[in-house]
């Protein structure tokens, strides 16, 4: 018995002790600083209690950055999670009719997701550039004025959106093709003899129902990817032009690591860790509850 | 008569394979019609045609004489039971029932919810979808599950929802594709005269697709025999049984396989044996002291009320015999004498015809 | 976070077991400083045999570079010596990271080339804790092309704002591609425009911010001229850089460091030409310079006179030869700029690089840095204030505003 429990101990004692290391530490120590105005390079620190969090959600900055973040999730996730259904049932359909086609469409849609972001980053910047890039050339051969994509303060946090609804739709067409692959396909005979022969009474009846599960995991997986928004926002605008693009992560960033403000990067990293907890224990509740149909 | 359901000269080809050929086959009004057939024989290519889920190469499918070849299933009118049951398991029992309706008889607006508080008309077409769904509930017993999605019930209660969205808008035709394949033996037996009982009730035509020849002969009216793609006879039980109009629906119909002697040594049980290979059921076969035949007795097996016996005649033929009864059963390796009453000997000539034998 | 906790494990395990001659130096920015750096230290270990110099692996940026210079500190890990943004050395000061240079000064810093000027760049309350190795201040620069095109002369290029606004509106009404004038909004930016007009951010002792003077109203209304009298596009400093040597940029207001990347991103399509920026005011004009300055981290004795030796090396006449004939930033060194023998030959080849050096010498400041733990925030409050000038906002109250919440975050009341 001593002998087996010492065993078990030997086995899960050093994944253990690198788990509470490198993970449970870290994050206590995150949820103390985050009580704290630790500086960093400073030598001590004062506990300031909530301080960190009422600025956080009682300040202009805070408040802005909570707003973009919570804005620019409101356009990506139903925005790429729609496109990326529609994408997958169109190249769904195409694939008996016209499957060589359809793979290379596929391979296209998904490129934006193996691609570099920061890379892709600097191509967007050429392409939005107001007087050399490709997007204002085009308006402007449509004798439409060209925009300031990524510097005018009412139009950044939209365009940022357009690119992530750009670079997530590939990867949300790849979950529903996989989800539409599963549908047995004895349901929409089903419902062809039901009366649901065709378009929309047949995706409504079958497909829409059907993607269930898959579609609250698309969505949840978007919504985490959303929230976390970074990469765009710092390699494009810097939360610029005046904060108007300015989102959580990023001002997480910004005050950590230019600002070396680590108290109130702290706090919003708690704030910011319990948010996505929510949403992953959301989604968990709701997958046991509703789309399993059972 | 004008046939309820009818295909008329269908062959169906998916590009180079050929599935069906050339197959007629009508459905009388009120009659129960079973497709019986190896699987992968074409059954259920032709229960797709019949239903419109897909449209034949050549030919016709006909409904009260009208051509209806070009139209969708939706328009068709036509009740189908899956195999696999193929209920939405996203929704209640109810819905499962309700929803032919629903989408027959309710605009996109009236199947929203709460489209009845606006509109009398939506509102008359929901209680009378609710009568028809509670009336069928109630004939298959299905009252107490309507609450119940799918995924909850036993395989037999799947059935009989699914049984009960195939019945609930009084389809012309009504067709089953192997409905009793996934239940255990007792339930199975119940189901055949639950099958037999839904049809007398409600006097639609049904078309029941099937592998399993007790179920057909048991429960059709008639039974078509399908083969390698091809009817090869459409006939009441009782005369595929006896007169198997070819000698492969002779070899098929029957729980054991008919034996069959070649023309020539066939001619030591009957004369007709000399132009005609000759068929005979193991159960016709008697042991008898001076019997016409020689055969020695390769393996016996013992199956309750029947023993079966693998013998091989004198000329090398494989033969197969069933004797009821326990006493005085020959060992493997005795030999034996056997005979069969004429009347009980199926002859076919060279091309697989049956041809009369006179007895 | 993570970081804190690695490097409290490896505090334990440092100490200063290095031999007594070696000296680990950081620095920032390879992009631009790695060729420099590597020749720095050869020709530094030429002339002093007795230390060996080791680079840190860089920092990508500035910022970076300070937060490893934080955290190293508290580990005990920290470079003996570091080059670290002009606006920087504050922060590290402020947390007790740097030593003071007084002890080392030569007792004439002028006869070493140090210039009051240039002292002040690396200079807080009386204590030297950094010295200026690469200026760079705010330049004009021109296309020529388009300015000839709107009807203007280089020879008789504007040298008041007024005159750089009205060019500027003819070559914005060129063509629907061709913009007259930008200019980041940005701190940096604005101490500059400041200065030209005489004013300052802050009270010699830091305890008030005075921007929101007549001076400070000027350079923040001029953001707004540019805008309304001579179309400046709100375009980001990104699609700046890549639309002025692209030839649809007329006058561009950066950093003189830029000049390299600029003539060679125009090529042969205009010849990009460097105008000083103009001096609105009669006195106290300065521009804050930016760039990098040298610091000492080591409180072991035995190296802080090897540290030193490498200091006085980079910032004195050989040092200073290197880094202005590799980077194209100006010298923050006045021996170099007197004495031609240094650098005569360079600028007689880069007359842009000339006129860029000469207003380091005549107007070198130090570039303002905040003070206290919001000191780098109010930077981008800022910045931001300047975009609401430049798309409309009253330049009056709007500068007012961010002076009071500056005083406010900054605690000067």
């Amino acid at each position: 018995m001593i002998r087996a429990a010492l065993t078990d101990l030997l086995l899960v004692g050093p994944a253990a002790l690198a788990v509470v290391l490198f993970i449970f530490l870290p994050v206590g120590v995150v949820f103390g600083l985050a009580f704290t105005d630790y500086q960093v390079g400073a030598a001590q620190a004062e506990w300031v209690g909530g301080a960190n969090f009422a600025q956080l959600f009682g300040s202009r900055l805070g408040r802005n950055a909570l707003l973009n973040t919570l804005t620019y999730a409101a356009i990506v996730i139903p925005g790429s999670v729609g496109l990326g259904l529609l994408v997958a049932l169109g190249l769904h359909g195409m694939a008996t009719r016209l499957p060589r086609l359809s793979a290379l469409l596929r391979a296209v849609y998904f490129l934006p997701v193996a691609a570099t972001l920061v890379a892709m980053a600097v191509s967007w910047q050429m392409l939005l550039h107001p007087s050399l890039g490709l997007a204002n050339t085009w308006l402007q051969a449509l004798n439409l004025p060209g925009q300031q994509w990524l510097s005018d303060r009412g139009l950044v946090l939209y365009t940022l959106a357009g690119i992530g609804i750009w670079q997530s739709t590939g990867y949300n067409m790849v979950l529903f093709l996989a989800g539409l692959a599963a549908i047995p396909s004895t349901l929409y005979d089903a419902a062809a003899v039901d009366g649901a022969d065709r378009g929309w009474t047949r995706f409504w009846s079958v497909t829409w129902p059907m993607l269930g599960p898959t579609t609250l995991f698309v969505m949840i997986v978007t919504a985490a990817s959303a929230f976390r928004v970074f990469e765009t926002v710092a390699t494009m605008t810097a939360g610029g032009p005046a904060f108007a693009s300015d989102t959580i992560v990023y001002a997480l960033y910004r005050e950590g690591f230019v600002y070396f403000k680590a108290g109130y990067a702290a706090a919003i990293t708690v704030v910011f860790f319990l948010a996505l907890l929510a949403l992953t224990a959301l989604q968990m509740l709701l997958v046991e509850r509703r789309v399993h149909y059972r | 008569m004008t046939a309820a359901l009818a295909l008329d000269g269908v062959t169906k080809r998916f590009g180079d394979t050929t599935a069906i050929t050339d197959v007629s086959l009508a459905l009388g009004q009120g009659e129960f019609v079973a497709l019986l057939g190896a699987s992968g024989c074409g059954k259920s290519t032709t229960l797709r045609i019949l239903a419109g889920l897909d449209r034949p190469s050549e030919g016709q499918v006909l409904m009260q004489g009208r051509c209806v070849t070009r139209d969708s299933a939706a328009a068709r009118n036509i009740a189908l039971m899956f195999q696999s049951y193929a209920l939405y398991p996203h929704l209640s029992v109810y819905q499962n029932i309700a929803m032919p309706l629903r989408l027959r008889h309710l605009s996109v607006a009236g199947r929203l919810p709460g489209a009845a508080r606006f509109s009398g008309a939506v509102r008359r077409t929901r209680e009378d979808i609710d009568a028809q769904v509670r009336r069928v509930a109630a004939m298959l017993r299905l009252e107490p599950l309507l609450a119940r999605k799918p995924g909850q019930l036993s395989g037999g209660q799947q059935q009989r929802v699914a049984l009960a969205r195939a019945l609930v808008r009084k389809p012309a035709a009504f067709l089953l594709d192997e409905p009793l394949s996934n239940l255990d033996t007792q339930l199975r037996a119940d189901t055949r005269d639950e099958l037999r009982a839904l049809h007398r009730d409600t006097g639609h035509a049904f078309l029941i697709v099937t592998h399993d020849q007790s179920d057909a002969l048991s429960m059709a009216d008639r039974v078509a025999v399908m083969i390698a793609g091809r009817i090869e006879q459409i006939a009441t039980p009782q005369q595929l049984f006896h007169t198997p109009a070819t000698r492969a629906v002779a070899e098929f119909i029957g729980h054991h396989r008919m034996n069959i002697l070649p023309q020539g040594p066939a001619a030591a049980l009957h004369p007709a044996g000399k132009g005609l290979d000759l068929g005979v059921r193991p159960e016709d076969l008697r042991l008898q002291a001076d019997g016409p035949l020689q055969a020695v007795v390769r393996s016996r097996a013992f199956h309750g009320e029947e023993t079966i016996l693998s013998l091989q005649d004198d000329r090398g033929t494989a033969l197969r015999m069933v004797l009821r009864g326990g006493s005085a059963l020959p060992l493997p390796g005795d030999s034996v004498r056997l005979t069969a009453p004429p009347e009980a000997l199926h002859g076919f000539d060279a091309c697989g015809l049956r041809q009369q034998v006179l007895s | 976070m993570k970081h804190l906790i690695l490097s409290a494990g490896l505090a334990l395990s440092a100490s200063a077991a290095l031999a007594e001659t070696e000296l680990r130096v950081h620095y920032a920015i390879p992009t631009i400083w790695a060729e420099t750096q590597d020749k720095l230290t050869a020709a530094f270990m030429a002339a002093h045999p007795e230390v060996t110099l080791t680079l840190d692996g860089p920092a990508e940026g500035y910022e970076d570079g300070a937060q490893r210079l934080l955290r190293e500190h508290v580990a005990g890990t920290a470079p003996d010596v570091a080059y670290v943004g002009l606006n920087l050395w504050r922060v590290l000061e402020d947390r007790g990271v740097l030593q003071p240079l007084d002890p080392f000064l030569p007792a004439d810093p002028q006869a070493a080339g140090y210039t009051p000027a240039l002292l002040s760049l690396g200079r807080f309350e009386d204590t030297q804790w950094g010295l200026g190795t690469s200026a760079s201040t705010l330049v004009m620069y021109v296309n020529p092309a388009l300015v000839e095109q709107a009807g203007g002369s280089m020879e008789d290029f504007p040298t008041s704002f007024d005159g750089v606004i009205e060019l500027a509106a003819k070559i914005d009404a060129l063509s629907d591609t061709t913009e007259g004038v930008w200019i980041a909004r940005h701190d940096w930016r604005f101490q500059s425009l400041l200065g030209s007009h005489g004013g300052r951010p802050m009270t010699e002792d830091e305890s008030d911010i005075t921007f929101d003077d007549a001076a400070g109203l000027a350079a923040a209304g001029l953001y707004q001229r540019f805008a309304t009298e001579a179309g400046m596009s709100s375009m980001s400093e990104n699609d700046a850089r890549q639309a002025f040597p692209a030839g649809t940029l007329g006058i561009m207001f950066e950093s003189s460091s830029l000049l390299t990347r600029f003539t060679e991103g125009a090529g042969d399509s205009f010849d990009v030409t460097v105008k000083p920026l103009p001096v609105a005011a009669e006195e106290n004009v300065y521009f804050p310079t930016g760039g990098n300055a040298i610091v000492m981290l080591t409180e072991d004795p035995a190296k802080q006179q090897a540290a030193w030796d490498y200091i006085a090396f980079v910032t004195g006449p050989e040092g200073q030869k290197i880094i202005v004939e590799n980077t194209g930033y100006a010298p923050a060194n006045k021996l170099v700029l007197d004495d031609s023998a240094y650098l005569g030959s360079y600028y007689a080849e880069n007359a842009n690089a000339r006129t860029a050096h000469a207003q380091v010498a005549d107007h070198a400041g130090p570039w303002y840095a905040f003070p206290g733990a919001e000191g780098v925030a109010v930077t981008d409050l800022i910045a931001a204030a300047l975009v609401e000038v430049t798309e409309g906002a009253e330049v009056e109250p709007t500068i007012t505003d961010l002076a009071e919440t500056l005083r406010l975050q900054l605690g000067m009341k």
